[in-house]
């Protein structure tokens, strides 16, 4: 598959130093084609970890995603930085995060500079009108793809309520000022609250 | 120590974000806007169309690009240090002495909770945004229902990209950087930005 499979650092090597090397190229692959954000690089950190790598078992994956998803964070990274742990220690750790996250990192610093250089011309302007409405509808489909797991209960009155817990945060959050961090916590504790009831 | 409060802003990010990186737009924009105002609404807006355009999770992108901006390059790394390394330990920790946490009632009670405020925040996120990327005054009066109707009418296209690109992404699962493009393209070749 990928350019990178065949590519391991020679044996002259020490194994440590060509452990980090592998685990920086692998969540380098991942960070430089998971376009679309967190759940389009699972399938990729997968490929890398089950297959390419043999890092572990594909049940081991899913428990460990079921893990890392109830977890707060970027999954990604939280990922990248327990594979590293796990392969290599700490160092193996700083080493997938830098590789997951070095390439696209500065290609937006570098974006963000060309951004600056040219944000006032009529041209860039012009752009930009046309693509602030597509981040409203992408903004929107990611609340709607989220919709199903957040409405989900066994029950319809369940999901109903659930329903309404979503309108009320919503006025909440616009009509007060609130943080977020603030509604995530309550929301845990409705959860829990309610647990017996939705 | 501006170096320390980007650190601070993306670990609070990272920390309260459940449910992977898009769930932590609302976060960042609440600590990057309305928190510190190291970013306008219209340039985080603008930093988050072209941080969808690059591959690589969201949170560290923004992270990297608020932490350049406000900062240089010790601010990308201080910021994206915060955005990593405190969830790191957690997973660490996590995998170590509940790998049967995901089995635990009482926390997945708590995450079903917070998974009905994760889809509020990220719609307040969208409306708070609509009327500058839809070309309109504000939502807040109900008597300016009517005026709006009339900006409608001459933002349509921007109201039409809106509308189409909402069925590509919702119901066609088209990925977000030729949508980008397109609009971007429609921009220039319609003069939206005048």
């Amino acid at each position: 598959m990928g350019v990178g499979r065949g590519l391991r650092l020679s044996r002259r090597y020490p194994l440590q130093v060509r452990r980090l090397f592998s685990l920086a190229l692998a969540f380098g692959r991942v960070g430089t084609f998971g376009f679309g954000g967190g759940p389009s690089m699972i399938p990729l950190i997968r490929s890398e970890a089950v297959t390419t790598n043999a890092w572990m078992t594909d049940e081991e994956f899913m428990e460990l995603y079921a893990v890392a998803s109830s977890l707060p964070g970027p999954i990604a990274t939280n990922l990248a930085a327990y594979f590293g742990w796990r392969v290599a220690g700490p160092l193996g750790s700083l080493s997938a995060l830098t590789g997951l996250i070095a390439p696209s990192g500065l290609a937006i610093v570098g974006l963000g500079g060309l951004y600056a250089a040219t944000k006032d011309s009529a041209a860039v302007q012009d752009a930009l009108a046309g693509i602030r409405p597509v981040v409203i509808a992408l903004l929107l489909g990611v609340a709607v793809s989220f919709a199903p797991s957040a409405l989900a209960s066994p029950e319809r009155r369940g999901t109903l309520l659930r329903a309404a817990f979503v309108v009320l945060t919503f006025a909440v959050a616009a009509f007060t000022q609130v943080h977020p961090a603030f509604l995530i916590v309550a929301g845990a504790a409705v959860g829990i609250a309610l647990r017996r009831v939705w | 120590m501006i170096v320390f409060e980007l650190f601070v802003s993306f670990a609070r990010v990272s920390l309260f974000g459940f449910g992977g990186g898009p769930s932590m737009i609302p976060l960042v924009r609440a600590e990057v806007v309305e928190g510190r105002g190291w970013l306008t609404p219209e340039a985080f807006l603008d930093a988050f169309a072209f941080g969808n355009a690059l591959p690589g999770p969201i949170v560290t992108k923004l992270a990297a690009y608020v932490g350049h901006q406000v900062a240089g390059w010790p601010g990308a790394a201080a910021a994206l240090a915060g955005a990593t390394l405190p969830t790191m330990a957690l997973i660490l920790l996590a995998t170590r002495l509940v790998m049967s946490g995901k089995d635990n009632p009482v926390l997945r009670a708590a995450i079903a909770g917070i998974r009905p405020v994760v889809v509020a925040l990220l719609l307040l996120v969208a409306w708070d945004f609509a009327p500058r990327a839809l070309g309109v005054a504000g939502w807040n009066a109900i008597g300016a229902v009517r005026g709006w109707f009339a900006a409608v009418g001459s933002a349509w296209p921007l109201w039409a990209i809106a509308v189409a690109s909402l069925v590509a992404t919702v119901r066609f699962k088209v990925h977000p950087v030729p949508l980008i493009v397109i609009g971007a393209a429609l921009g220039l070749l319609f003069g939206l930005g005048s």
